[in-house]
């Protein structure tokens, strides 16, 4: 068994998941501390070859390059299935594979095909011998675990977005690029694409730095005008809790907490969110937190670093002002 | 209603692949995260334009903005 680490990447349309590249960051870091390599894996339709590279200035040492049509949208069984054969034929130690949508169907999927554990949604990953041990949460973040696949190889791991960090690119960094063919032919594989619907414009909540979100206390569809120009002005993207997504004020795509999104932005702002357990499930790993209510009771004081009491109607529209001010 | 109870063998699945025994993660320690340092700092000042101004610079100067 060996000391390396592969990395799935993720790409859409050529477009790559930085959830990706902190995998291949934090590949780097182990495979330095074994004394072994990073192979990045980039399976997808004509023209990602330039993400082959890419995942090499990031810190990959090697990168298996397929460019074929049935690999072009995400599907499951042909990424697992051609990630599965390269994972036997090469015995990595781990496989790392970011936490997003996709992510989190294939991890399991290659854990099956290789017959071996999954760790999911892990927020820490460290070196124990020869042993990687995991730290994920549990329980919508009340407790941490630590977990190990102490038996069978590779062990497979999905990173939480942005619980790792994003490595400097450095183009000067040279590496391997080996062509690999798909396992499945068009006929093998089940699932059809038939096409793609776009949502509304704005930043993608998984990806923001900065998210803004608003709860109860807005009131009603017009009450996130305020949240919407504060976010604008920050160039974040725009959260709910349930309370708000329930009532129908804003579309579930915002909706932050055990039944939506799991975000860790640097900045989340809670315009009159009371905050619940199940929504900060969802944000209480975000790197700052700051929290307008009413309510000075309210637990998301508690989780809280910065808090103002007070009408968020004033409040917002007060900070928009001020950022406006300082940031010019 | 009477739900049917289904044995291993009803589904098909091997003892070895199910339970905890067939899984091959193992939780050797369980623990409750790290307590955050302090209290939320609350920001109070004579007007809400005070406010959010001294909330702005605490946000620069955290480098989240």
């Amino acid at each position: 068994m060996g000391s390396n680490i592969f990395v799935w990447v993720e790409q859409f349309k050529g477009q790559p998941a930085s959830a990706s590249w902190e995998a291949i960051g934090t590949a780097r870091r182990l495979a330095d501390e074994l004394g072994g390599s990073v192979t990045a894996c980039v399976f997808g339709g004509e023209g990602v070859e330039p993400l082959a590279q890419e995942a090499i200035s990031y810190g990959a040492d090697k990168a298996l390059l397929a460019e074929d049509a049935t690999l072009a949208d995400f599907r499951v069984e042909p990424q697992a299935a051609l990630l599965g054969k390269l994972v036997r034929e090469a015995e990595p130690l781990a496989v790392l594979i970011g936490a997003t949508f996709r992510g989190r169907e294939l991890g399991p999927a290659l854990a099956v095909e290789l017959d071996t554990g999954c760790i999911a949604d892990c927020t820490a990953l460290e070196l124990d011998g020869d042993q990687l041990v995991a730290t994920r949460p549990i329980y919508a973040g009340k407790l941490l675990s630590k977990c190990v696949i102490p038996e069978r190889r590779p062990q497979v791991f999905t990173n939480r977005v942005r619980a790792f960090p994003k490595p400097e690119p450095d183009a000067a960094r040279s590496g391997e690029v080996v062509r690999v063919e798909p396992v499945l032919a068009e006929d093998d594989i089940a699932v059809k694409v038939t096409g793609f619907q776009a949502t509304e414009g704005g930043v993608s909540l998984a990806d923001a730095n900065i998210i803004v979100s608003g709860g109860r206390g807005v009131g009603g569809p017009e009450g996130f005008e305020p949240v919407q120009k504060l976010a604008q002005t920050l160039g974040a993207a725009i959260g709910a809790s349930r309370a708000a997504v329930d009532a129908g004020w804003i579309p579930y795509e915002h909706q932050v907490g055990q039944t939506g999104k799991t975000v860790s932005p640097d900045l989340y702002v809670a315009a009159g969110i009371s905050g619940a357990i199940q929504h900060q499930a969802g944000m209480r790993t975000s790197k700052i937190i700051v929290a307008v209510n009413k309510d000075p009771e309210a637990p998301i004081f508690k989780l809280a670093h910065y808090g103002i009491v007070g009408d968020l109607f004033k409040v917002v529209p007060a900070l928009t002002a001020a950022l406006k001010k300082k940031l010019g | 209603m009477e739900y049917p109870l289904w044995s291993l063998d009803d589904v098909g699945a091997e003892a070895d692949k199910v339970g905890a025994a067939g899984s091959g993660v193992r939780w050797p320690e369980v623990f409750a995260p790290p307590a955050r340092e302090g209290e939320a700092e609350i920001i109070e000042a004579e007007t809400v334009e005070e406010s959010a101004m001294l909330l702005v610079d605490k946000l620069l100067a955290e480098k989240v903005i």
